[in-house]
């Protein structure tokens, strides 16, 4: 007993010793040069090499002897055409997610919890999973045209298909932002509005949006990014159309790493310029009162006419976004046993399990590939993730470095991942430092980049509405800094760890860019499904994207029973 | 021009009753403080005025109006927040022109009503500042002046002075009834201090536990309460459970003479302030010897802890007078008091 008395109190010294400030200081440091390296190297390496070959890229792409400047307008091109999907899809995505992220902050009905996991249902689900699935019921001749008797998809692959889908995907972020965003504006000033005289669609134009309207331009610059970087779902869809992620793996795939890298510079630096211009200006630019319209409004507030609003946008939600994003499971049903042709031989069941090319090993295989990945870069990024956001939170003496650092966080959102993916590869492997080769471990690397901001982000939420003053009470009953960390804010932070790593997770299971430019001879899931629907095993890519569904719709209902322990 | 009826409402929040049946007329142009500890009712009631809190059962008239199904929008009352609720992004200008601009009535003219509101209210020179640039006080008084420049002939308020401290919340009880009463408004005000309703109303209603206990004036309601929770509630007390036979009661082996009661089991509720304590004997009714064990002292008041034959403990509240010298070298010393039967309050169980 005595001896075990003795180990604590040199573990208790220990960490005294190491709550020192100079040491804390250190370690603080290396968490610094942690990111530093594994997530801001990458993209400024990529930009260095640009500039040291400036020359010569350039010759390849503006002045190619044979092709002229063919390739840069393929290039301008595919970027053209990102960004007109892109802003399409964030129109979209705001002027839906506004009425329904509004109705679940604000209302109470039977049935709403049932709603809200609904909603957050294609947040589970891989990008190429679903980018699959909205081919299936818009694109092909098993889906919607079924039931309106159609012979062909509604749509062939091309610019409409990727708007669908990349709304299908995005839409639920928008509406998950959207709704805490409004959730924070204090109901109380809405009903002093409403007490003063207006109408809800008045209190929502003259107090709630403007009170929300950083949060609102974040939600549009989400949508936005989230589209303008997508890939796996792109790569199904685009069919001859080529937007800049695919670009990237297109040229990856043929080596042409010079034109890759300049198309990776320029999508970083218009993804960079935009946010934070747009940033800049949400903040310090006022919106000038908006005009009233008081009868107009009056009448459109009428419950009639909400109910039948909210009516059309959730028949718009379940045609554009629901159904699509979960067709692959209706269609999966429909080919169990007999596949698309009406024979057995492509039939999911047959194609998985019993053809000759063994597909439920290597399924297995990339499963197995894709949670290792997953799980390695949970941990790797909640050990970061975790210091950085209790550093940027509560340590003041980072001072002008703490804003530079926020905004740094927040970089890997809006690049594509395709080109960060391409900026990993060059920086660590055979071209670089030589460290790693494409495989299982840059990917890895790959996947720490593009998913540090959603460890670190949903930390920052966390330990900012942490009562500090639990901590100042440890402090003051003698525990140590480190102590006070381990014993009461850490303990106290259970939960929004578990759901930062889930996110993480998430995340990493669901990547389908950046693990294209990197993976070598590895496979994940998502990656996978893109190889089965290119060889045409639509059954087997069924089977495989419901399995993945399947996966993160576990791990999504986890996170919200670890984030709602007492909601009934 | 102002009259609110409150016809049986009851509100429910799941199986939460919040208000339970509560009837309640109050009169053009009455100043009226509802009573009662937080969640006991008051707010509520100001809410359910408000069309802010849906209600299970019953009617509201405004104006001999039934607006029992009407939006807040269309109600035309004024509600004054604990909080403020100042809209954030707004100047104070433009907070208290919300309500026109809303209504989509013409800003010029209400551009110099807004201004003369301003004046009343003491925000001149305020007007460009915006919320989070106001002290506590100044944002109520803007709040104020929103509802008044909305057009509201009614004016609920919500606990207004709760956030603020002591010396402003004191300068604005009676500021703004002044206010009120020179508009010619009527104004219903929550609060779960006894003072502030006591200072502000023409009438205070009484609430617990979602029940409507007692409407009255404030003097009936202190002097006459019609039970051990009002009484209880409007002044610190002593609270015993007694049987009455022949007049009397005896608690810890002490008779106490009252006057007027039928035999039963009564609850008896004797406010410190009522109890009389002296050093000498004065030879009066219900009059015992004690034993001072403890002494506060409150500020104007002090409180005494005293025992009456070493087992019945009562609490007394004097005032801190300037003769008495080192009040606390009182403690343990021999003293007495006396109990006017008409000053103990009995209710029947």
């Amino acid at each position: 007993m005595s001896s075990l008395d003795d180990i604590r109190k040199r573990y208790l010294n220990f960490e005294r010793i190491l709550s020192q400030r100079p040491i804390r200081i250190l370690f603080e440091i290396l968490v610094i040069f942690a990111f530093f390296s594994f997530v801001l190297l990458p993209p400024l390496n990529l930009l260095k090499n640009i500039i040291t070959d400036w020359n010569s890229i350039t010759e390849l792409i503006f002045r190619d002897p044979i092709l002229k400047n063919t390739v840069w307008l393929s290039m301008f091109r595919s970027i053209a055409l990102s960004f007109r999907i892109a802003f399409i899809v964030m129109i979209i995505d705001i002027m839906l997610g506004i009425p329904i992220a509004h109705v679940l902050a604000r209302y109470d009905f039977k049935g709403k919890t049932i709603i809200d996991t609904i909603i957050d249902l294609p947040l589970a689900v891989p990008t190429s999973a679903l980018g699959f699935s909205v081919l299936l019921f818009w694109g092909s001749a098993d889906g919607l045209s079924k039931f309106i008797l159609a012979e062909e998809g509604i749509f062939s692959q091309g610019p409409m298909l990727l708007l669908l889908g990349h709304v299908a995907f995005s839409f639920s972020y928008v509406v998950r932002n959207l709704k805490g965003v409004i959730e924070e504006v204090d109901v109380e000033i809405e009903n002093a509005a409403r007490t003063l005289g207006a109408p809800p669609i008045s209190v929502f134009r003259t107090i709630t949006a403007p009170m929300a309207k950083e949060g609102i331009i974040a939600g549009a610059i989400l949508a936005f990014t989230r589209s303008l970087g997508e890939t796996g779902a792109s790569l199904l869809l685009a069919g001859v159309y080529e937007t800049a992620p695919i670009q990237i793996v297109t040229f990856m795939n043929g080596y042409r790493i010079p034109q890759a890298a300049f198309l990776s510079v320029i999508l970083i630096i218009i993804s960079i310029t935009l946010l934070g211009g747009v940033r800049q200006y949400a903040r310090k630019v006022g919106l000038p009162q908006p005009k009233i319209y008081p009868e107009f409004e009056r009448k459109i507030s009428a419950k009639k006419i909400a109910k039948t609003r909210n009516g059309i946008v959730s028949f718009i939600f379940l045609l554009l976004v629901l159904i699509p994003a979960l067709f692959v499971i209706f269609y999966l049903i429909d080919v169990w046993s007999i596949g698309p042709s009406g024979t057995e031989e492509d039939s999911a069941f047959f194609e998985v399990f019993l053809d000759s090319d063994n597909k439920w090993e290597s399924m297995q295989v990339a499963l197995i590939t894709s949670v290792e990945v997953a799980l390695i870069v949970t941990i790797i990024n909640l050990s970061l993730g975790i210091p950085m956001a209790y550093l940027l939170v509560r340590r003041p003496y980072w001072g002008k470095w703490k804003v530079v650092l926020d905004m740094a966080i927040d970089i890997p959102l809006v690049i594509p991942s395709s080109a960060l993916g391409f900026a990993v590869y060059l920086l660590w492997g055979n071209l670089g430092l030589k460290l790693i080769s494409p495989g299982i471990w840059l990917i890895v690397l790959a996947h720490l980049t593009f998913t540090y901001p959603f460890s670190v982000r949903p930390m920052i939420n966390y330990i900012e509405n942490f009562d500090y003053s639990y901590y100042e009470a440890g402090r003051t009953l003698g525990a140590s800094d480190l102590t006070t960390f381990r014993r009461v804010v850490f303990p106290m932070l259970k939960r929004g760890i578990l759901s930062s790593a889930i996110l993480t997770f998430t995340r990493s299971m669901a990547e389908t860019g950046a693990t294209l430019i990197v993976m070598g001879n590895a496979r994940t899931v998502p990656v996978f499904i893109v190889d089965l629907v290119e060889s045409e095993s639509l059954s087997s890519a069924a089977f495989a994207a419901v399995l993945l569904i399947f996966i993160s719709f576990i791990l999504l209902l986890v996170v919200r029973l670890v984030d709602n322990p007492t909601e009934d | 021009m102002a009259s609110i009826e409150l016809q049986n409402v009851t509100v429910k929040i799941g199986n939460n009753i919040l208000l339970d049946n509560v009837s309640l007329k109050v009169d053009d142009g009455a100043y009226i403080g509802l009573l009662g500890p937080s969640n006991g009712g008051p707010s509520f009631v100001l809410k359910v005025i408000a069309g802010l809190l849906p209600i299970y059962s019953g009617k509201i008239f405004i104006d001999e109006v039934d607006v029992t199904d009407s939006h807040p929008e269309d109600r035309n009352v004024g509600f004054i927040f604990e909080q403020f609720n100042l809209f954030p992004h707004l100047t104070v200008l433009d907070n208290i022109l919300y309500g026109p601009r809303v209504k989509g009535i013409d800003l010029t003219t209400k551009e110099r009503e807004a201004k003369e509101v301003i004046s009343m209210v003491r925000l001149e020179n305020r007007e460009s500042a915006l919320s989070k640039e106001l002290s506590g006080g100044m944002q109520q008084r803007t709040g104020i002046a929103r509802a008044i420049t909305a057009g509201a002939k009614i004016l609920l308020l919500d606990q207004p002075y709760r956030a603020l401290d002591a010396k402003i919340r004191e300068e604005m009880r009676f500021e703004i009834r002044e206010l009120v009463k020179e508009l010619g408004m009527t104004a219903i005000h929550s609060t779960h201090e006894t003072e502030e309703a006591m200072l502000t109303s023409d009438k205070i209603a009484v609430f617990n536990e979602g029940k409507l206990l007692q409407f009255d004036n404030p003097e009936t309601v202190y002097k006459i309460p019609v039970n051990a929770f009002v009484a209880g509630f409007l002044a610190e007390s002593n609270k015993f459970q007694v049987k009455v036979k022949d007049n009397s009661f005896i608690i810890e082996n002490s008779k106490f003479i009252v006057d007027g009661y039928e035999d039963g089991e009564y609850v008896v509720i004797i406010r410190q302030i009522d109890v009389d304590l002296t050093s000498e004997p004065l030879n009066v009714v219900n009059e015992f010897e004690c034993i001072i064990d403890k002494i506060r002292i409150l500020g104007e008041f002090i409180r005494f802890t005293v025992t009456i034959n070493n087992s019945l403990t009562i609490i007394v509240r004097e005032l801190l007078s300037l003769e008495r010298n080192n009040v606390k070298n009182l403690i343990g010393k021999r003293a007495y008091v006396n109990f006017r039967p008409d000053l103990i309050k009995l209710f029947l169980v």
